[in-house]
């Protein structure tokens, strides 16, 4: 008795456990809703030969395509729970290390596929059809059909079936004329599919024709690697599997060869599907797990000691733990996460720059009213994909017009774009530099913000326009506020979760819009959070020096001490270093002058050099001390201003405490700081008190306080009008002012 | 680590089990033969091998950098070095001299500092609060409001002058995105003089710029080198303004040939001679604009902004729909305007030569000087003309 209990337990546990791997992986997974088979491919260059999923076609399957998260993770968790067990019998690592890798990578549209290839593994090795050849026979034909009629992932999983027919036939066991009989039944049949049904082939090879599809357009068509989850779920499956192959390996001889090297062959395929591609992990791994368990007689138990055990455990508490940046199980109130679309507009063409995304726009809802160009259907759009890939490419380089390509072909999306009517486009939101690039294009704008997407809408499109309205005052009225009105701006822009929020910043920074963007990050202090307020005290000093052509002190010593730190300690990657180096004559600063940045800094910039000098040539304001002092803090040189402090004014001296305070504060406790001060100013000159009220404006806008801010630039203007921020000043108030 | 147990269920692999089982039903390890140890063997070499296949998908799954670069930006491509163009092609000499090859250079050239020079001039005359100031090693425009100066660096002269010349500041934005200012004074040939830049308004506009000329943001000003440069280098949508190859010389429209070089002459690829008629005005229309790029509504014979864009005119005439000429017919590229033979009659007469009933001829009686009439020079709001190449038998009441 004492033994049975955890035979029995074992598997509601490895269940349990599959269950809230995956429910963890979706925030809002008491709301949503998932697709089990998937979706009609009706896009606009859908070739009229395509295959369709039979069922789906046929309407057979409607309840499959609008399932409740909860429900496919019951069944996903059902389809893991029976491969586990099949492995390990007993409470094993082995079975936890198969639910763990199964669970991580799980997939809505591959649990009937993966519930097929169980069924298969089921129906070969059940004892109790053993003898009743002809029962057998024929529900692996309809299990077969099934595949076909059910699912697009029918090439693999008769595939597997085939490898298990052989490997049963090689084994010589009774009721193998049937199993030849299927094999024969099979191969004619898909050969009749194949030569009567042209659009049949493509969809049985597309485990093998994902190989060539470009991984820009479907980044699940990567390794599973990439991602952090991915290379867990590859490393404990692969643990699983090389655990049973060890076994394998010293039962070896009981083996027949050819069996054995027709599984180990399968097994290397299998394995090389599942580490190079996320898209096939889940199927794969299925089918890796059910094909291992050939290789030895009996399951096997590995790791068995209660402290192993107990460890393995306490890893999978840990990974439930680790994702709870976006889980919110015991959450009361759903998180808006996407934009919808459908709000603004009755419908439209849509190019999507990641196909990954395309299953978002072909539910039941969305799809009567939104056609995509291609969808991630590759074996239908594969020799489509290229030209597409190129257009994307025009797209986010904004290269509109006509240009000669190297191979004598002609880029350049507008025509292209016209000939699909294309009216809506949408980047994936952690694409910054094709966002930044779009936001000067002068046919797309911005419709929507999430921090899955941005989507982009073509200008030209009647429809399109009230939603680029709202979205254009939207956006603004989160850059400049005004007293007079509020406006609603969920409509435009959708934040579930502090991720998706600090991706949203990104977005609106990178568009140029550094104080809406850290209005979405007021409150977080994550390192990620920080790195965005960097670039966005970047993005302001910018500005500043692009309207005045003298920087200001407040927001790029904010930006450069921030920046130089981070740098200094690694936060920011080589690439990214390279790219501020780039920026930094845009703030009218030399990298090779910058310790953090001489390294990253191959040939001098003569341009910049002359520019700089000059430029800071027209800025005498002040006594020479001042002016030095005025140049390190631009730099962002903090260690050296504590020492030359002394040389300054108490005025002076206490403009330049409120800026280096304001590197460590707060907006809101640097405004303070900065009020605190002006209240103790005593005969100072009228530019330094306008260039204070100045700032003083500036940190009101960045915590909202619209009235501070007019009363602060408008003294700033009273005190000096011909500043070198009067243009600045004046863009400032003539946007709250609106 | 791991220890084959007893099975807990009946198996279904039992026929081979059941035989190598011990008597206390433990599977008793056994000591794998040759011809086992060697498909162990294969078994690993596969699985190294489609670890390394995986690795390598991975690497050549990325097409972005395999598909084709626009021509301006494959001078890694197999270009080769110009200056021996000129030792096979005649035109490799003359060509230098054409609008094309001139059509962008540094503000520092010695011919646009003498412009510029010549500007200050004017400016003082005509608008005191801008000015050219010089240095050693740069040119600075700058202009005062109300005591309040701003300043740019003039890096480039767009335009070869036949027409006329734009100068440009480059202004790096916060992501190093190079921007263009186009400043606001250009040099024009027709009147020998200066006067404001075509699409630029006739007032100073507000803001730091507004008085030095119009901003063109990274993605356009990337397309303003692309047609007065023949090669520009961009890393993550960065130009490199030091390796931009200024004017469009013989590989922007012949292509790389660095093999054509290598070989001695060899010709490799289509020439551009057999390139279809359509296909030959595109190549030009590139930068001179395609009719079917025009913003709707735009190709009308009253619009006089479209006689700017020769190709545009010239693919709604009735003698290129209902002939095989080009841009190529009437201009030789290699040549100077002045050099060509484009103004003459004998392009029209080869097929206006009262032969045939549909090429009809001059119904004025006129036998020479076909241009004056059917391509009049269209005059600009700027001081600009065009030869309006729309070729057609002009109405009264159409202004030229």
């Amino acid at each position: 008795m004492e033994s049975r209990t955890p035979q029995r337990s074992l598997p509601w546990g490895l269940f349990l456990i599959a269950c809230l791997l995956i429910l963890s992986r979706n925030p809002i997974w008491f709301a949503d809703q998932v697709r089990l088979v998937p979706p009609l491919s009706q896009c606009v260059l859908t070739p009229d030969d395509a295959w369709q999923v039979p069922a789906v076609e046929a309407g057979l399957v409607d309840l499959l395509a609008a399932v409740p998260y909860w429900l496919y993770a019951i069944l996903s968790a059902t389809v893991i729970t029976v491969v586990a067990t099949t492995l390990a019998v007993n409470s094993s690592c082995i079975a936890l290390f198969a639910v763990l890798g199964l669970s991580m990578m799980s997939d809505p549209l591959h649990v009937v596929p993966g519930a097929c290839l169980v069924l298969g593994w089921w129906l070969m090795n059940s004892l109790s059809l053993r003898h009743r050849a002809s029962i057998q026979f024929a529900l692996l034909c309809c299990l077969a059909l099934g595949t076909v009629f059910l699912t697009l992932e029918f090439g693999l999983i008769l595939a597997v079936l085939l490898v298990q027919t052989l490997l049963v036939l090689l084994k010589g066991r009774e009721g193998a004329g049937h199993l030849k009989f299927f094999l024969v039944m099979t191969g004619v049949t898909i050969g009749g599919f194949v030569l009567s049904l042209s659009g049949f082939r493509p969809t049985l090879l597309r485990p093998l024709t994902w190989v060539t599809v470009p991984v820009e357009l479907i980044s699940r068509l990567q390794t599973p690697m990439q991602t952090w989850s991915g290379g867990i779920a590859v490393a404990v499956t692969g643990i699983a599997v090389a655990l049973f192959v060890y076994a394998a390996f010293q039962q070896t001889e009981r083996m027949p060869k050819g069996r054995l090297l027709l599984t180990l062959t399968a097994l290397c395929l299998l394995w090389g599907l599942v580490i190079t591609c996320e898209y096939y992990f889940f199927l794969g791994a299925i089918a890796l797990c059910l094909l291992v368990r050939e290789l030895v007689a009996a399951p096997i138990e590995a790791f068995s000691r209660p402290a192993l055990r107990i460890i393995s455990l306490a890893g999978i508490v840990v990974l439930l733990g680790l994702q709870t940046d976006k889980v919110a199980i015991l959450a009361g109130q759903v998180p808006q996460q996407n934009v919808v679309p459908q709000n603004w507009v009755r419908g439209g063409r849509v190019i999507l720059l990641d196909l990954d995304r395309a299953p978002l726009w072909q539910t039941q809802q969305q799809s009567q009213r939104f056609s995509l160009i291609v969808d991630d259907r590759w074996d239908l759009y594969r020799k489509s994909y290229r030209e597409y890939l190129s257009v994307c490419r025009d797209l986010c380089d904004v290269s509109i017009d006509s240009f000669l390509r190297d191979d004598e072909s002609w880029g350049g999306y507008r025509q292209k774009v016209t000939a699909w009517d294309a009216s809506l486009l949408v980047v994936p939101s952690e694409e910054f530099g094709a966002i930044r690039r779009l936001s000067n294009s002068p046919h797309w704008k911005v419709m929507g913000i999430d921090g899955d997407r941005t989507i982009f809408g073509l200008q030209s499109v009647a429809e399109n326009l009230p939603q680029l309205n709202l979205a254009l005052r939207s956006i603004l009225y989160l850059e400049w506020p005004t007293i007079s009105s509020e406006l609603d701006i969920s409509n435009t822009i959708a934040v579930g979760s502090e991720q998706h929020a600090r991706t949203v910043a990104n977005v609106l920074c990178a568009i140029r819009l550094p104080f809406a963007a850290m209005r979405f990050i007021r409150n977080d202090s994550s390192p990620a959070a920080e790195k965005i307020r960097t670039r966005c005290y970047f993005e302001l000093a910018h500005r500043v020096y692009r309207h005045s052509s003298k920087g200001s002190l407040l927001d790029q010593y904010r930006a450069m001490s921030r920046l130089r730190r981070e740098v200094r300690n690694g936060e920011w990657s080589q690439e990214e270093v390279q790219n501020f180096a780039s920026a930094l004559p845009g703030i009218g600063l030399n990298p090779e002058t910058i310790p953090e940045f001489q390294s990253v800094v191959a040939d001098a910039t003569e341009l910049q050099d002359s520019r700089e000098s000059q430029r800071e040539g027209t800025q005498q304001i002040d006594s020479e001390s001042f002016a030095d002092l005025r140049q390190k803090f631009l730099r962002g040189d903090s260690i050296l201003l504590l020492s030359e402090a002394g040389e300054l004014d108490t005025n002076q001296r206490e403009l330049m405490g409120c800026v280096l305070a304001a590197g460590e504060l707060s907006a809101a406790d640097a405004m303070r700081a900065f009020e605190e001060s002006l209240s103790d100013l005593t005969s100072a000159k009228p530019e330094l008190i306008s260039e204070y009220k100045f700032y003083y404006g500036c940190l009101a806008l960045e915590v909202g306080e619209v009235r501070i801010l007019r009363e602060a630039l408008t003294e700033s203007n009273n005190f000096m009008q011909n500043s070198p921020f009067t243009e600045i000043r004046d863009l400032y108030l003539q946007q709250v002012s609106r | 680590m791991v220890k084959p147990v007893k099975s807990s269920q009946p198996d279904s692999n039992n026929a081979v089990s059941e035989s190598s089982q011990t008597a206390n039903g433990v599977d008793a390890p056994t000591k794998p033969s040759r011809k086992t140890l060697l498909v162990w063997g294969l078994f690993l070499a596969g699985s190294v091998i489609t670890v390394a296949m995986g690795w390598g998908r991975q690497q050549l799954a990325s097409v972005s950098n395999q598909l084709p670069q626009a021509r301006f930006q494959s001078v890694h491509s197999g270009w080769a070095d110009e200056s021996r163009c000129a030792e096979c092609h005649l035109e490799g000499e003359s060509f230098w001299e054409t609008g094309h090859a001139q059509s962008l250079r540094p503000a520092t050239d010695p011919e646009s500092l003498n412009k510029l020079k010549e500007l200050n001039d004017f400016l003082s005359q005509r608008s005191p609060a801008s000015a050219i100031e010089f240095s050693e090693q740069s040119v600075q425009a700058t202009y005062d409001r109300d005591g309040i100066e701003s300043r740019v660096q003039l890096d480039w002269c767009f335009g070869s002058g036949r027409h006329a010349q734009t100068w440009t500041g480059s202004l790096p934005d916060s992501q190093g995105l190079i921007d263009l200012l186009e400043y606001r004074w250009s040099s024009y040939h027709e009147i020998d003089s200066f006067d404001v830049t075509p699409g630029q308004p006739k007032e100073t506009q507000a803001g730091y710029f507004g008085g030095l000329g119009m901003l063109f943001d990274a993605p356009k000003a990337k397309m303003c080198f692309a047609c007065h440069a023949s090669s520009l280098e961009e890393t993550s949508g960065r130009i490199d303004l030091h390796t931009i190859k200024a004017g469009v010389t013989c590989q922007r429209c012949h292509g790389p040939r660095q093999q054509h070089v290598a070989s001695e002459g060899a010709i490799l690829g289509q020439k551009v001679t057999e390139l279809s008629q359509m296909e030959s005005v595109n190549r030009c229309a590139e930068c001179h604009r395609r009719a079917e790029e025009q913003e709707p509504g735009e190709v009308r014979r009253d619009n006089h902004k479209i006689v700017r864009f020769q190709p545009v005119g010239l693919v709604q005439s009735p003698c290129f729909k209902g002939s095989e000429m080009t841009c190529v017919t009437c201009h030789d590229p290699h040549r100077t305007l002045e050099a060509q033979d484009s103004l003459g009659i004998w392009q029209c007469v080869q097929c206006h030569d009262g032969t045939d009933d549909k090429h009809i001829l001059c119904g004025a009686g006129e036998i020479d000087n076909c241009i004056q009439c059917h391509m009049p020079k269209v005059q600009m709001s700027a001081p600009l003309q065009f030869t309006d190449h729309w070729i057609r038998v002009r109405h009264a009441g159409e202004a030229n």
